[in-house]
């Protein structure tokens, strides 16, 4: 289990994330939802030890170190693959610091996708093939914890749906997802838990089950959790449309 | 130790990922190579200096050449005919005065000084490649050695400044035995000195 316990973090006096609290257990794919800004890159980089941050992160009980972070991998839209190396090169890089890495697992994401031949430069791929690739190798490094800050970035609609079914297929009981997207609608048919930040905070978590019970949509309730105005396009629309009348 | 001896260093472990081992270590070999031999220019500079020590001279005017050293106090022996032909005579020229072994020296180093410089900017550059096309600094710092990304941005950097410092303590060690041993002992007599000045001294009086 991730938790995290007061994390804060402010970049040079701007907020990141402010005292959050959260726990990830074992086996959940979990939705990482709010506005651009709203601290789910920052949270995410906090998990990984790529930010200094003030609060605690233990995973499964102790500090994440360097003796237990391979139990977590990282997808990024801002990808952290080498862009001259080739996906083969990629397998043994991993192969070699990563002991637990499943390499059944990376031919076969590999064959699934499609992706052109192994011994290409990843540079000559396409932005969806480097997406797909960056996912690829996340789900590839043994980690138990996958963390995803908006992977499918620039993927089409075909891609995007093949990849759900996918990761639903592949992923062990054990293994932990944390995908932060803005393609709400989209996900909310597999993940079984949604997390919301807003301004660095988090302003909401549900379970998919318990939004099943009350036969709520994700999407309206993270509406009403922002406290979104419907009317606040046309309001705004009006208000400039008669400033134009008045001159 | 057999087996070590025997290991195969991987060496494509000391750059990054990214970079192949020989495209970094042709550059820096040719870099040492020019350096080196930049810093022979010391050799016909100091030969110059020399042989502005000595003095060629006809012979019909050696006497001359005594009479002018015993006035300002030296023997008629104090210098001696290092070479002679048959009309002219070269003698080392008491009165010569050698330049700093700073002064020949000039910038005939500076090509490892340029070098080790450049790695320092090698090792910049080592890690701005993983911010260039895509933010591979993210796996590289979640890899469980956490030594891995330094060892790959710092290694060859940090052995190519101390390479260029090794050899250029070499060759300024070297180049000075050259001007400390090679120059004739005379010129570095606190006593010749102590001589030089006091006959400086005597001339300036007399010409005022």
């Amino acid at each position: 289990m991730i938790e995290l316990k007061h994390v804060t973090k402010f970049y040079y006096g701007t907020r990141g994330v402010e005292n959050v609290e959260l726990s990830f257990p074992r086996g959940e794919i979990v939705g990482l939802f709010g506005e651009n800004g709203a601290g789910k890159t920052t949270l995410m980089k906090c998990i990984l030890g790529l930010h200094s941050y003030d609060g605690e992160i233990t995973l499964d009980g102790e500090r994440i170190t360097r003796k237990n972070i391979e139990k977590l991998s990282f997808a990024t839209c801002e990808h952290s693959f080498f862009p001259s190396l080739s996906p083969y090169m990629h397998m043994e890089f991993y192969k070699e610091h990563f002991p637990k890495f499943n390499e059944a697992r990376f031919k076969s994401l590999m064959d699934f996708f499609e992706l052109p031949n192994y011994r290409m430069p990843l540079r000559s791929f396409s932005s969806g093939q480097k997406n797909q690739f960056e996912v690829i190798l996340a789900l590839s490094q043994g980690a138990d914890y996958i963390l995803m800050d908006e992977p499918f970035a620039g993927n089409d609609l075909f891609n995007r749906a093949d990849f759900y079914k996918v990761l639903l297929g592949i992923l062990e009981p054990t293994e932990t997802v944390l995908l932060s997207t803005h393609l709400i609608e989209e996900v909310s048919g597999f993940i079984s838990r949604a997390v919301l930040l807003h301004k660095g905070k988090i302003v909401g978590d549900v379970s998919m089950e318990q939004l099943e019970e009350t036969g709520e949509n994700l999407v309206d309730v993270i509406k009403s959790m922002y406290q979104y105005q419907p009317d606040r396009v046309g309001k705004a629309i009006e208000q400039l449309s008669g400033n134009r009348q008045n001159r | 130790m057999k087996r070590f001896l025997y290991r195969k260093i991987n060496l494509s472990r000391y750059v990054p990922v990214e970079i192949d081992f020989c495209n970094e270590v042709i550059p820096f070999l040719i870099g040492l190579a020019a350096s080196f031999f930049y810093s022979l220019t010391f050799i016909p500079r100091y030969l110059n200096v020399r042989s502005g020590l000595f003095l060629w001279n006809s012979k019909e005017n050696l006497w001359i050449l005594e009479e002018q050293i015993q006035e300002f106090g030296w023997e008629a022996d104090a210098f001696q005919i290092v070479k002679e032909t048959d009309e002219m005579f070269c003698v080392l020229w008491p009165f010569s005065s050698l330049a700093t072994f700073e002064e020949i020296l000039g910038n005939c180093l500076g090509g490892y000084l340029i070098l080790m410089i450049g790695m320092i900017f090698l090792g910049i550059y080592h890690y701005a490649l993983h911010y260039r096309g895509s933010k591979s600094i993210y796996l590289m710092r979640r890899l469980p050695d956490q030594k891995e990304l330094h060892r790959r941005c710092l290694t060859f950097p940090v052995a190519g400044i101390l390479i260029s410092l090794l050899l250029f303590l070499c060759l300024l060690a070297g180049y000075y035995c050259i001007y400390r041993f090679c120059t004739p002992s005379i010129f570095f007599d606190q006593e010749r000195l102590k001589w030089m000045t006091q006959t400086a001294c005597e001339l300036r009086r007399i010409s005022i």
